[in-house]
Order: C-alpha cells, then sequence, then structure tokens
C-alpha cells in the first residue's frame, strides 16, 4: 500500500501539470471574447488539453492525484474573479472522475479516458453560475435593449445547458484519444513514462 | 564517517553502473572524483544522497553507511538529515522563489523556531557575504549566483556532509573562483566534502584525496604531481586555470555592425558599434556572467531587436528577418529545439529541398546513423547537442550561433565539439560562440570578443 | 528580518481569501449599487495604504467604466453582434468585485505568507505542496514556452496546420516540464520536506487589527447591499 500513497514526486508533479493546465484553459479561453463560442468552449477545451491531462494520468497512478490535479484550475479561478458555484460544481466532478478512474485501478486507457471526459466538464461550471445567476445577468444586459435580452433568455437554459456538457464530454474523447496518439508517438519513445 | 561498502549499482536488470565501489570517507576529508562522463561518477554522489534509487529506479547492492548507520531502506528525508547536496545545474533546483526562504527552507522542514533560524542566518552570513542576494526572486539571479545559493543553503542545513555533482558545470571563471573559496570555507569548518567533477584546476589544492573513476570502479587514487602531468590522458579539463589566449582582433569586413544597442531593464547597457566580422571565421563571444552575451546572439539572429540596430553584410542592410533567414542557433539546453519523432524527421524540419544522399552524409559525419530512428529526446546529452548540429548544417545558414555548447562537457567532448564546429567553417560562414570556457575557446575560435568592453553599468539617477 | 517584511497594513492571506470568496456570493446575487462602490472603494484604500497608488485607481476607474459605460440607451440601435461582443462587458460587470479582491490578494501576498497561512489552516500537505510548487513553476513555464518559441523560429518552422503547430510547441514544453518536476522535487526531497515532524515558518501568519477592519467592513458592506436590493 506504502507505494499507492501520493509522494512528494508526484505531489511537486500535480503542481506543475497544474500550471500547464491552467494555462491552457485560459489560452483557449480566450475564445469566450466573442461570447457565442462559450458554448462551445468546453468541446474546444477538452480536445487541446487532453494531451497534459492524459499524460499527467500516466505520470501518476495514484488515487486522489487527478482529484487534487483537477480542483487547482477551480481554485484559480475562484480568485480571479469567479463564483463559489464553480468550486461546489468542480468537486461533485472531480470526484466522479477519480470513482471511475479507481475503477480501471488509475492504469487503464478505457477508464482514463472517460474519467478525462467527465473531468472535463468541470469548465460547465463557469456557464453553470450564469445560469444561477441568470436574473442578475439579463438585469445587467438590459442596458442592452429587450431585443438583446430576448435572444438572452432563450439561450440560456437547462437544455441547452445539457449540450453543453454533452459536447464537454466528446471533446474530452476525442482530446483523451489525441493524447493516447501523442503518448504513443513522443513520451513513451523519450522515456518520460 | 562516511563508508561505501562493495557499492554496485544497476539500472534495470542488468545495466551495471557502477561496480564494488569500496570507499572510506574520513570527518571532514575533501574528496574529488573525477573521470570522464559516463564513468559512474555522479552515480556514486547521487547513491550516496540517495536520489539514484528514489529518481533513476536504480538498484544498488553493498552497504552505504554514515557513522556506521547504514542508509538502506531510509527515506529521502532521513538520509537529508545527514547530507546536503548541491547540483550540477542550479537553474531548477530550488523549491522557492523567495531566496531566502529557499535559504530556510531546511531549517522550517527540520522545525527550528524562528530565532535559531536567524542565528543560523547570521552564522552564514559573517561565511559568506552573500546579504545581496537575499529577498530576491530566483529568476533574477545569475547562474553563479544561484550555485552560491545553493552552497550557502548547504551550510545554513548544519549537515556535516556535504555531497556536490559538478558544481561547476555552468559558472564562469569568477565564479568558480568563488566557488573554492565558500568549499575551502566549509573544509575549514570541519565539514566532509565530496565532489564530483571532471573541471578540476580549482579544487587540485582543497582535495585530500583525488580519485579517478572510470568504468564505474574506484580506478586510482592520484597525486597533484599526477594529475598535472597527465589530465589530458584521463579525459579531464586543465589541472590549472587557463587563460585567454592572445588573439587577432578580428578580421575581415564582410558582416558589419554598425549599431547594437540594447537597454536592460535595471538600466544598463549594451551599446556595439562599428564591428567587423569576416567569412570563413569562428568568433569567441565572451563576458561574465549577465553582460548581455544571450541578447547579443538574440539581437544578431533577428530573434528580438527593438529596432536599434543597424547591420551589414556585402554592403546591403539586414533587417530581422533576413537575420532570421540567414542565421542559425544551437542552444545551450538544446531540448528547447528538438521538435519530431525521429532523428531523421528532426534534421529533415524547416529545411527546404535536402537530398537523401546529403542527409546521409551529415547523419554518418555526425555519427548518427545508427540513431536516426530513435526520439530525440530520449538521447543523451551529447547526442542531443550532435542532433541540433546536424540540423544547422543542412540548414547551411550564413551565420551559425552557438550558446554555451561546452557547459558541464569533459575534455574528449569538448575537443570532439570544438572539431565538429572547426570543420562546419567554410569560407561562406561566420560562427560566432558564446562562451565562458576558455579551454574550448582557445582551442576553437579565431578570434575573441568580449562583450563586457561594450556594456556601460546602469547610471546612477 | 530579513528582508521579508511584516506588514502591519497588510492582512494575511487567510482574511483576503475569505474576503474573496464572499464577494463570490455578488457574482449570483444582486447588491446594491451603493454597496458595489463600498467594497470597490474599500479595496482601492486596501491597495493606498499597502503604497500601491497606482493599483488603487485603476480599480476606481475600471469599476467606473464597467459601471457607467452601458448605460448608453443608444445602444440599443447597435447590430445584434456587436452588443454580444458587449456582452462580455456584461460578465465583467458581474464578476469584477470578486475579481478585484483576488487580485488585490496576488498583488499584495508573498509566497511566504500564503504557503505559512496554508500551514495555519492546517491544509494537509497534499495541496499545499502542489499549489507551492505552482507559484515555482509558472514563472519557470513562462521562460521555457518563449524559449522554445524561439527555438522554432530560428529553425524556420512554419506551419499552417495548428494541430502541427501545437504539437511542436507542446511536445518539449511538456517534456522539459516533466524534467523541470523532477528537479524541483529533488531540491525539496533533499531540504527534507518529507519530514513528519512539526514544521515551522519563517514567515509567521498573524492577525492583525487590518484583518478585522477588511473582513467585516466588507462583511458589512456586502450583508448590507444583499438586504437594501430586495
Amino acid at each position: 500500500m506504502k507505494e499507492k500513497k501520493l509522494k512528494i514526486k508526484d505531489l511537486v508533479t500535480i503542481g506543475v501539470f497544474a500550471v500547464i493546465y491552467f494555462v491552457v484553459t485560459f489560452a483557449v479561453g480566450m475564445i469566450g471574447v466573442i461570447p457565442i463560442l462559450f458554448l462551445i468552449y468546453p468541446t474546444i477545451l477538452g480536445i487541446v488539453s487532453g494531451t497534459v491531462v492524459m499524460l499527467f494520468m500516466a505520470k501518476v497512478q495514484k488515487p486522489w492525484a487527478l482529484f487534487i490535479f483537477g480542483m487547482l484550475s477551480p481554485l484559480i479561478m475562484l480568485v480571479g474573479g469567479h463564483t463559489y458555484v464553480i468550486l461546489l460544481h468542480a468537486f461533485a466532478v472531480m470526484i466522479i472522475a477519480e470513482l471511475i478512474r479507481r475503477i480501471g485501478h488509475y492504469n487503464s486507457f478505457k477508464y482514463n479516458m472517460l474519467s478525462f471526459a467527465i473531468f472535463n466538464t468541470w469548465i460547465c461550471g463557469s456557464l453553470m453560475q450564469m445560469l444561477w445567476a441568470r436574473e442578475k445577468y439579463i438585469e445587467l444586459s438590459m442596458m442592452m435593449g429587450k431585443e438583446y435580452v430576448d435572444i438572452l433568455i432563450k439561450l440560456i437554459t437547462y437544455q441547452h445547458m445539457a449540450l453543453v456538457y454533452l459536447g464537454a464530454i466528446i471533446g474530452g474523447l476525442i482530446g483523451a484519444n489525441i493524447g493516447r496518439i501523442l503518448l504513443k508517438k513522443h513520451f513513451i519513445k523519450a522515456g518520460i513514462v | 564517517m562516511l563508508t561505501l561498502e562493495n557499492l554496485s549499482l544497476f539500472y534495470g536488470q542488468d545495466k551495471k553502473i557502477l561496480d564494488c565501489i569500496n570507499l572510506n570517507v574520513a570527518d571532514g576529508e575533501c574528496i574529488l572524483l573525477t573521470g570522464e562522463s559516463g564513468s559512474g561518477k555522479s552515480s556514486i554522489i547521487n547513491s550516496i544522497n540517495g536520489l539514484a534509487f528514489e529518481y533513476e529506479n536504480a538498484k544498488f547492492s553493498g552497504n552505504i553507511k554514515v557513522d556506521n548507520k547504514d542508509l538502506k531502506g531510509m527515506e529521502l528525508y532521513e538520509i537529508s538529515l545527514m547530507i546536503s547536496s548541491v547540483f550540477q545545474n542550479p537553474k531548477t533546483h530550488f523549491f522557492n522563489v523567495d531566496t531566502t526562504l529557499e535559504l530556510l527552507f531546511y531549517l522550517e522542514n527540520i522545525g527550528l523556531d524562528r530565532k535559531e533560524m536567524e542565528s543560523r542566518m547570521e552564522d552564514m552570513l559573517r561565511l559568506f557575504p552573500i546579504k545581496h542576494l537575499l529577498g530576491r526572486s530566483i529568476f533574477d539571479l545569475s547562474g553563479g549566483e544561484k550555485q552560491i545559493l545553493c552552497v550557502a543553503a548547504c551550510y545554513i542545513s548544519g549537515c556535516k556532509i556535504i555531497v556536490l555533482d559538478e558544481p561547476s558545470s555552468n559558472l564562469d571563471d569568477r565564479y568558480i573562483d568563488i566557488l573554492k573559496e565558500m568549499l575551502q570555507i566549509l573544509k575549514n569548518k570541519g565539514i566532509t566534502l565530496i565532489i564530483a567533477e571532471h573541471r578540476i584546476y580549482y579544487l587540485t589544492d582543497l582535495a585530500d584525496r583525488i580519485i579517478l573513476v572510470r568504468k564505474g570502479e574506484l580506478f586510482k587514487e592520484l597525486t597533484k604531481d599526477e594529475l598535472l602531468n597527465s589530465e589530458r590522458q584521463l579525459g579531464l579539463r586543465s589541472a590549472i586555470k587557463t587563460v585567454l589566449k592572445a588573439q587577432n582582433k578580428s578580421v575581415g569586413n564582410d558582416l558589419t555592425v554598425k549599431k547594437l544597442e540594447y537597454k536592460f531593464k535595471d538600466g544598463f547597457k549594451l551599446k556595439i558599434e562599428d564591428i567587423s566580422f569576416g567569412l570563413g571565421n569562428i568568433y569567441g563571444i565572451t563576458g561574465k556572467n549577465g553582460c548581455g552575451k544571450s541578447t547579443f546572439i538574440r539581437v544578431m539572429t533577428g530573434l528580438d531587436d527593438k529596432g536599434k540596430s543597424e547591420i551589414i553584410f556585402n554592403g546591403k542592410t539586414l533587417n530581422k528577418k533576413d537575420r532570421l533567414k540567414n542565421s542559425s542557433l544551437v542552444m545551450q539546453d538544446v531540448n528547447h529545439q528538438l521538435f519530431t519523432d525521429s532523428v531523421e524527421e528532426e534534421i529533415k524540419l524547416g529545411v527546404k529541398d535536402l537530398s537523401q544522399d546529403r542527409l546521409d552524409k551529415v547523419l554518418y559525419g555526425l555519427e548518427l546513423t545508427e540513431l536516426k530512428d530513435r526520439h530525440p529526446m530520449s538521447l543523451s546529452g551529447g547526442q542531443k547537442q550532435r542532433v541540433a548540429i546536424a540540423s544547422v548544417l543542412c540548414k547551411n545558414s550564413r551565420f551559425i550561433f552557438f550558446d554555451e555548447p561546452t557547459s558541464g562537457m569533459d575534455y574528449k567532448n569538448m575537443i570532439r565539439i570544438s572539431k565538429l564546429i572547426k570543420e562546419m567553417s567554410t569560407k561562406d560562414n561566420i560562427i560566432f560562440i558564446v562562451s565562458h570556457d576558455i579551454e574550448f575557446l582557445n582551442e576553437t575560435a579565431d578570434s575573441i570578443l568580449c562583450l563586457e568592453e561594450f556594456t556601460t553599468p546602469a547610471s546612477k539617477k | 528580518m530579513y528582508y521579508i517584511k511584516d506588514n502591519r497594513l497588510n492582512p494575511n492571506p487567510i482574511t483576503k481569501f475569505f474576503v474573496v470568496v464572499l464577494l463570490g456570493f455578488t457574482g449570483v446575487h444582486s447588491i446594491n449599487h451603493y454597496s458595489e462602490w463600498a467594497v470597490v472603494i474599500v479595496i482601492s484604500a486596501m491597495y493606498f495604504i499597502n503604497g500601491f497608488k497606482k493599483d488603487a485607481i485603476k480599480n476606481i476607474l475600471w469599476f467606473g467604466v464597467l459601471f457607467f459605460v452601458p448605460d448608453f440607451s443608444a445602444l440599443e440601435k447597435f447590430p445584434i453582434f456587436i452588443l454580444m461582443m458587449l456582452s462580455l462587458f456584461a460578465l465583467c460587470r458581474m464578476f469584477y468585485l470578486p475579481f478585484a479582491a483576488g487580485k488585490f490578494m496576488i498583488k499584495t501576498s508573498d509566497v511566504g505568507s500564503i504557503i505559512s497561512s496554508m500551514d495555519a489552516i492546517k491544509i494537509p500537505k497534499e495541496v499545499s505542496i502542489p499549489i507551492a510548487v505552482m507559484f515555482r513553476f509558472f514563472p519557470s513555464f513562462v521562460e521555457e514556452k518563449n524559449s522554445i518559441k524561439m527555438a522554432m523560429r530560428i529553425r524556420g518552422i512554419e506551419t499552417k496546420n495548428p494541430v502541427k503547430y501545437l504539437e511542436y510547441v507542446a511536445v518539449p514544453l511538456l517534456i522539459i516540464s516533466s524534467n523541470i518536476a523532477d528537479d524541483i522535487s529533488k531540491a525539496a526531497e533533499t531540504k527534507c520536506i518529507a519530514n513528519p515532524i512539526k514544521k515551522t515558518r519563517y514567515v509567521s501568519v498573524r492577525i492583525h487589527l487590518i484583518d478585522f477592519i477588511y473582513a467585516v467592513t466588507i462583511s458589512v458592506i456586502v450583508a448590507g447591499g444583499i438586504i437594501c436590493s430586495h
């Protein structure tokens, strides 16, 4: 059992990869400048960040590593002005992702892939907080005219959110597979994992 | 007392790195382990501080004992309570960003109270005048300053044994002198020093015993005289301090730097005017740490130019883009410039119309033929560098730059790279080597440009 | 003593974090406009007494812009696409308060005190070590990324294919980062980070009067703001 505990090396790896992951999240998030693209942001994030997370999972095959790793980005976002919603949402998501990984004993590609697909939905929390704060958002947008608000109200619904989650999961699956290809092509050959 | 008894070290199943090492180190002794790269001297250091087992999956047989306590099965922190380590590359071996916190980090981890920390700090500052390094970000320090800090941190920890793995690799002459002084002070304090190093000139007076490591064995104990007379045959760097040979000033005027100006954040300035370089020559660029050598490369290659430079080649002004197109660079950390998944692909990358014939020739010339399907990142440091050189050769640039190509290299590898560079030199190109390795520059360069002459310190407001 | 300031006017990171979370509520629950201004002014005042005069002014200016600009009624006539862009404004406005508090926390806290704070509130090392590493690694990451980009430019790697481009940047970056991770943990382990005894911290986390003032004022404003807006 001793081997399964997170060692210093693993904790440092968590910190290092969390930085990389956050930078990727932030960079991809730049597409949010055009608000409508926000809806496919989770999908794109999954595709782009898959390699980072899959490499991380290959490096640290121990309980709770993914959970801690996954909670760090929401924590930064909290400090960066997001609400507690994103933290609670991520907590739920990461618990599920961690459990899926556990079923696969942390080293099965299939379960790691599924785990990442779920993991990737944490970012939907940033949209969820808009949904939960719908009234405030609409109130603030009122200045932009009734027409705009009407469109907005139509756009921000639970049905649409479900689609965003679906997109996140699909993006996650694609990203995980890209990660697998690159892992084989580069990182295993280079002796990193 | 530190004892190694029949120490053998293996990687994987059968790759034997160390073979039956027996060594007794008395308290307060200074041992220099020397030998070529790959001889196993660093592995001895990493066995003593335990990193080889934890990080490189090495297995060992035999015993390592400190004061008759067997280190086998000890956790790294337990070993580190007795033994401090200094690493080869100080760049990344810090846990904290703030220098003061890094110095105190060990003390925090062993649970000392604040008062005791302060008294240890004062004690250290009395020995080493490094107050100016405190309270700074490690990212603002030069390589030399970082290494000084590492040594100071070892002293502050109060460990009686310090192991150092090629501590001078990334230092220039000035910092090697400081390092030497610091080690002398540590020795006077009765601290046991075990140093793996192939740049030996600064240690010949300091070491009580000099042991030659060869093929994983303690081959022979050398006397100082033996060392002074035979360092070359042993594959070691010069045993006496090398001085820069007097060079003829730059000849030729194919490439002229009419004006090159660069202001640094802290106000100090690099300003070069009217200097010419000739085709077919190899120029060494020197100067102490932080005098703008890397900046010089970045401006000359067109990577970074704030538009204040005027560089003329054969009567034609080269703008940033022209320079970028005509330059190649072998970086200090070659890891940054390897992108693909095989050596062959790597060399082809970014080079237009490269014939297979030429490619094979280059591969052959650099002894890379057998490695051509390997992943570049899986190669050894020297091999990676040769891959980078191969890609430069194929690009066939007018201006070729090398940034510290020999840091951490032993004599044989240094001579090898020197030969390679000399072979690269044709009458159609100019080669620039930024380096603080004087032995290497004497061997390689036709002419030397010392950048210190062109810098003005920060003007006082 | 050794160039580590113990500033009585600078709240400790725990207090600052508490305020960030507290203001997070304002992202989803509206508070009164006057309260919003009060929060902004308190934060600016905190900047000011800590010597960050520029940030104090910037903070007020930014909020002023976000507060007043969307009020132009002319906006209604703009095409929908531009409105969408402008809705970003609304978003920034929504989350400005917690953002400002977060920025204040990052700008005025040194890493040492953040680590000490995590110890003080008994955050397990499984969380505090990764966080400490993030502060350490971020600047390295930027350096390495720039070096790789430089290498790509001089190698003349120009690819129109974004996937290829990403591969060229990502692969060396991830490999180098993995190596740096090893180096950092070696440094930490040879400095006894895994030592199970109770650790001490040179930088102590003290509670000064300012901590109470900062936390209580913001709490009162937020509570008042929520009550007034209902």
